[in-house]
């Protein structure tokens, strides 16, 4: 079944964090999800996407975000992708430079603590792609 | 992909929405444009107004193709729109509301479809809605 | 007992933080699991509040304080560290979260929430609409988000989201009469599309006029014929803003003989 696709990309600046809950908000009602389960993905895309503006691109470099939701049938695949530098997984999981706060980390647990399926790759072309899949059930 | 012109020596942030064609998701197209008026220098009266325009603008268009797509570029002074594409349409009554409501509109007529072009900049705040 | 010793915490005014490895964490685990020791247990939730604290930032926004919202994350915390169990080759973090997420949660169905929206957004949305009307009057225009933002001392993110969820609100509520005059929509929607003829003064179209009542009518007229911005409408009739904005966006859905997208989507 061919799936429904939206597409967001916008800078990769805190700024613009919002419209990817939005997008979420306006898919909410096409894809049947309830209050929570809204609330969760928009919970674990806010910490994907707010990973990617803080870690993805060099200070002085300027480069967007991309936020794929496909709702294919029985679930939603959610693709937060950027070109940046890429280091994958181990991006994800390192704590904190700056601070020594675990808390980078922590957005993973997040992330899988919400969405059944979480994976995380570095394309060979570069960047940084998290899916999160999410089934879906009625009256989930 | 349509070219925007960049106005010369200002920042201008580019945001990029496609939705599937068909109405459950104007409310997307609706409540990603209001973000990104609301992220920009124009009142609320101005967001509100640039959603209207477009949402009975789109309410009105065919897509012409497998997406619905609004290009949009953010600088300092407002907010600048392109959305398409769609069949051609005759809907002068539309474009003269929209035009009512936002500081410019016109339809640019590309290989793909037509593609509505709308903006709203601060000036129109001193200026009020004439 | 740990809420005491939480409340003692945060009245001391320290904000400690402890980094552990995952290492040092299932040393105290165990400490903890195996020998009772309450103090590594202490230490293991100092060390884990920052993730509480994550966690309930995004819970921001819905009427809590953070403070409120930290401290029910916290007893979910606690309850994790309880009832985990170091074998199953889980990490306690990734165990945590959803505990902790769960007790948030649950806060908030305890609090009574409104079906489709939670009270406390429709009432920062009520002080949003009055905000609205002050400030334009104050400032002579219609505010950006910004200064509406400042003004009502909330966060900018808070401050779109709530907006637009009033959006969604107005589209959930389509069973019931369309708004608060209790008109359904059968009534404001015209029969078929109408063809429309141009008006010289404006970009109004009279024939789609008929398809309104009259308050709508006088907004539209005001609006398109008169110039007048929203907020002078507002001030003309005497309603809000926010009001003005609705009216004026079911009337052009009128005349132009669609219907809003939630319309019969049984889909």
């Amino acid at each position: 079944m061919n799936g429904r696709v939206v597409e967001l990309s916008f800078p990769a600046h805190s700024r613009y964090l919002v419209l990817a809950r939005l997008s979420l908000a306006g898919i909410a009602p096409v894809a049947h999800l309830s209050e929570d389960v809204l609330a969760d993905l928009k919970l674990a895309v806010t910490e994907a996407c707010a990973n990617a503006v803080r870690h993805a691109y060099a200070e002085d470099e300027e480069g967007a975000v991309r936020l794929r939701v496909t709702i294919d049938g029985s679930n939603l695949v959610i693709e937060i992708a950027d070109d940046g530098r890429g280091l994958g997984a181990a991006r994800v999981e390192s704590p904190d430079a700056a601070t020594g706060l675990p808390e980078a980390g922590m957005g993973l647990s997040i992330m899988r603590a919400v969405v059944d399926e979480l994976e995380i790759e570095s394309p060979p072309a570069g960047g940084t792609v998290v899916r999160l899949t999410k089934l879906l059930s009625n009256g989930s | 992909m349509v070219n925007d012109t960049v106005t010369l020596g200002v920042r201008m942030d580019r945001i990029r929405l496609s939705v599937p064609p068909g109405r459950e998701f104007h409310g997307t197209l609706r409540l990603v444009v209001g973000g990104i008026g609301a992220r920009s220098q124009l009142t609320y009266e101005q967001v509100n107004e640039l959603q209207l325009a477009v949402e009975s603008l789109v309410a009105h268009r065919n897509a012409s193709g497998d997406a619905v797509v609004v290009q949009a570029g953010v600088d300092d002074r407002g907010v600048y729109l392109l959305v398409g594409p769609f069949e051609p349409e005759d809907d002068a009554a539309g474009l003269r509301v929209a035009e009512r409501l936002v500081g410019s509109v016109a339809v640019v007529s590309l290989e793909d479809g037509e593609w509505l072009e709308l903006s709203s900049t601060n000036d129109r705040a001193a200026a009020g809605t004439s | 007992m740990a809420r005491a010793l939480l409340d003692q915490r945060q009245g001391c005014g320290r904000d400690v933080v402890t980094v552990a490895t995952e290492r040092e964490r299932r040393r105290l685990l165990h400490a903890y699991k195996s020998e009772g020791d309450k103090a590594a247990r202490d230490q293991l939730i100092e060390d884990l509040m920052p993730l509480v604290r994550s966690l309930a930032l995004r819970y921001v926004g819905r009427g809590e304080m953070l403070d409120d919202l930290v401290q029910v994350g916290s007893i979910g915390l606690i309850n994790a560290i309880d009832r985990f169990d170091p074998d199953r080759g889980v990490e306690l973090t990734t165990y945590a979260v959803p505990t902790i997420l769960g007790e948030i949660q649950r806060h908030f169905r305890d609090k009574a929430w409104a079906v489709h929206v939670p009270r406390s957004v429709k009432e920062l949305n009520v002080r949003l609409a009055r905000l609205l009307d002050s400030l334009s009057a104050e400032l002579g225009h219609s505010p950006t988000i910004e200064e509406l933002a400042q003004a009502a001392d909330a966060d900018e993110d808070q401050v779109i989201e709530a907006l637009e969820s009033a959006h969604a609100y107005s589209v959930r509520s389509l069973s019931a009469p369309f708004d608060e005059d209790g008109q359904t929509l059968p009534e404001l929607v015209g029969e078929e599309e109408r063809g429309y003829e141009g008006v010289e003064q404006g970009a109004v179209v009279e024939a789609g006029l008929e398809a309104l009542d009259e308050r709508e009518r006088r907004i539209v007229e005001l609006r398109f014929f008169h110039g007048l911005t929203q907020s002078q409408i507002a001030a003309e009739i005497g309603i809000s803003q926010m009001h003005v904005s609705r009216l004026l966006r079911r009337a052009l859905q009128t005349m132009r003989g669609r219907i809003d997208d939630k319309l019969g989507d049984s889909r």
